[in-house]
């Protein structure tokens, strides 16, 4: 079954690969080890200890707490006036639910009406299902795809979508939730919704969206023209003078043009936060918003495309040979923000470079450093520069920022093969 | 180099080497223990991490976490089995992690200038360095359980048993995920002249 002469082979190609970090970033990790394992070998006792000296106190809290929610009968005769905790009065408790419903499929999508409680919109192929429904809570289910609702009146009640990444819990708003199988994205348009993940709650505010991701929590503005199509899902009419979104006409005036200055209000806002709890993936920066798909409803004129979708473009209009249009659409992508903006002025480096254009891939990698700092493509950046001098014929100056390359950033494989072609030449 | 100690089991049953007492001083914080056992694993576990996932820009990070991880796990390890294969569980866990699709890697991965190419990168044409990367390149394409499990079979030597325990997966099913890690292997070395030897050893074998 298992086959010995494949297992030898596989094991003396595997094995001839060369060590992939150097002598000194084995010191730096040997040197973390010694002064940081201590802390976090004392502190990782300390909370299994806790752990287990923790656990018969939980169990006196709690049954503190269920003899203080259902205290014991007393004899006073006006005891029962006046009781521990106040019942909580809402509006939904003394209502009526909707019987026998559920997703609706047709041919677009499937329709989830609860008269007037609230109405929700899945697109097709999504797995969710209506899972709870109780005068004051209605659960809906997500397994993967989007679900657009309307929580109408909810009545003090509450609504929520519980998808594998987050639970998204709203008391009144329009809102889409989409769970693929990298992320969770939820778009607010109108209120505001809560979402409670793995590493803690968040609030979305209308035209904000969030994404969870392996890689990190990223939020950001969803757009006039996002919000809109959202209320249009679930037949929500149109909504003017919010805060957070500009005018339909603001809007339409800001698009540009093919090739013309971007909208500045593209992806701005757009933030990262990394998760502490992945530190292993903390150098992997989160993905920029991307713009989920339209709703096959929305028959408006398609929005300005995020940096993400730029860079796309761009990749394809480079591809094609088209370099002026992949110039000009790198050139959108990098007005953006965060690590997508970051690589696109490394990819137009990039494509300058190729095409024997060193001066201009030097400026791009320029206005990187400019606008990003260190960033988190430095070590491509640098690597371009090396080659960007050597062919303007700077030797000099490409061996310098080669040595510079393998001193700063001695495990990227840019330094590998920066190391490389200084032993060489 | 520490001469070889003798310690008495806390449950009186025999006397253990010298592993145990270090192990102890371990799980006690003592750093230049800590850094002892690093030094040791490291050439192994940056193995298994490169083989696992490939040339990556962020090699020395997932090494390190693996230290990282270890730190806090030694306290709950019991001894019931090798520091190298506690170790080499930790590193496995970390390189499943590492391995999640996100969009953000999916978009690097297809930046060409991530493994410079060209006049700029000596030894391109040799057929080992060649032959390794296409092998990586034909272990990616592998799903992540199978791969690990190959992995650690072929390339790290261990049995099928130490696999199970290390991936956290029974006997047989660590069995069967190298039995179809080597046929999608075969398959994918079949149509690769780099690769062909692959078959060809397996089908003398």
């Amino acid at each position: 079954m298992l086959d010995e002469s494949l297992r030898r082979r596989v094991g003396e190609i595997a094995r001839q690969g060369e060590p992939a970090l150097s002598a000194a970033a084995r010191e730096r990790i040997f040197a973390h080890v010694a002064e940081e394992g201590p802390r976090l070998v004392r502190r990782a006792r300390f909370a299994r200890t806790a752990t287990f000296a923790a656990g018969p106190l939980l169990a006196v809290a709690a049954a503190a707490m269920v003899f203080l929610r259902h205290p014991a009968p007393v004899t006073s005769p006006t005891a029962h006036k006046l009781p521990l905790v106040a019942p909580r009065a809402a509006a939904c408790a003394t209502r009526g639910v909707p019987e026998r419903v559920g997703f609706v499929a047709s041919e677009r999508d499937q329709k989830l009406d609860l008269s007037s409680l609230a109405f929700a919109v899945a697109d097709t192929g999504t797995e969710a299902q209506l899972t709870e429904l109780a005068p004051c809570r209605t659960v809906i289910s997500l397994g993967t795809g989007r679900v657009t609702v309307h929580a109408k009146d909810l009545g003090g009640g509450e609504l929520r979508v519980v998808a594998r990444d987050g639970v998204v819990t709203v008391h009144g708003t329009v809102f889409s939730v989409e769970q693929t199988n990298d992320s969770l994205t939820v778009e607010v348009a109108e209120g505001r919704v809560g979402v409670k993940e793995r590493d803690g709650d968040h609030e979305v505010s209308a035209g904000h969206r969030l994404v969870v991701s392996p890689v990190g929590i990223a939020e950001g503005d969803i757009g006039a023209e996002r919000a809109r199509a959202l209320r249009r899902t679930v037949g929500v009419p149109e909504v003017f003078g919010l805060d957070t979104l500009p005018r339909v006409d603001e809007a339409t005036s800001a698009r540009p043009a093919a090739g013309a200055v971007p909208h500045a209000g593209v992806g701005a806002g757009a933030r990262l936060a990394q998760r502490e709890a992945s530190p292993e993936v903390a150098e992997d920066p989160a993905p920029a918003l991307s713009e989920t798909p339209e709703v096959p409803t929305v028959a408006a004129a398609a929005p300005a495309a995020p940096p993400a979708d730029l860079l796309a473009q761009a990749e394809v209009a480079r591809r094609a040979g088209d370099f002026a249009g992949a110039r000009a659409l790198y050139r959108k992508a990098s007005d953006g923000h965060g690590p997508t903006a970051e690589a696109a002025c490394v990819a137009l480096a990039r494509m300058e470079l190729s095409l024997g254009h060193g001066g201009a891939a030097l400026e791009a990698t320029k206005q990187r450093r400019a606008r990003f700092g260190e960033g988190t493509l430095a070590p491509e950046a640098l690597w371009i520069d090396v080659r960007a001098y050597r062919q303007q014929g700077d030797p000099a100056r490409a061996k310098a920022l080669a040595e510079e390359l393998a001193r700063r950033f001695p495990s990227s494989p840019q330094a590998h093969a920066a190391e490389q072609w200084l032993s060489g030449g | 180099m520490e001469p070889a100690t003798l310690v008495f089991d806390p449950l009186g049953a025999r006397v253990s080497s010298s592993d145990t007492w270090s192990l102890e001083r371990a799980r006690a914080g003592d750093p230049r223990e800590l850094e002892a056992i690093a030094r040791r694993e490291l050439p192994k576990v940056e193995g298994l991490l490169r083989r696992l996932l490939g040339p990556r820009g962020d090699m020395e990070d997932l090494v390190q976490n693996v230290f990282v991880e270890m730190c806090k796990s030694l306290p709950n390890f019991r001894g019931d089995s090798t520091i190298s294969t506690f170790v080499g569980g930790i590193a496995v866990r970390v390189a499943r992690r590492a391995m999640r699709p996100t969009a953000w890697i999916r978009f690097r991965s297809e930046m060409p200038e991530e493994a410079p190419a060209g006049p700029d990168r000596p030894h391109d044409n040799a057929i080992a360095t060649e032959q390794l990367r296409r092998l990586d390149s034909a272990l990616a394409k592998i799903g992540a359980d199978k791969r690990i499990a190959f992995v650690l079979w072929a390339v790290e030597g261990k049995d099928v048993e130490t696999i199970a325990k290390m991936v956290g997966a029974s006997v047989p099913a660590t069995r069967s995920r190298i039995h179809y890690a080597q046929k999608e292997l075969r398959a994918l070395a079949s149509s690769d002249p780099y690769l062909s030897d692959l078959v060809e050893a397996s089908d003398a074998g």
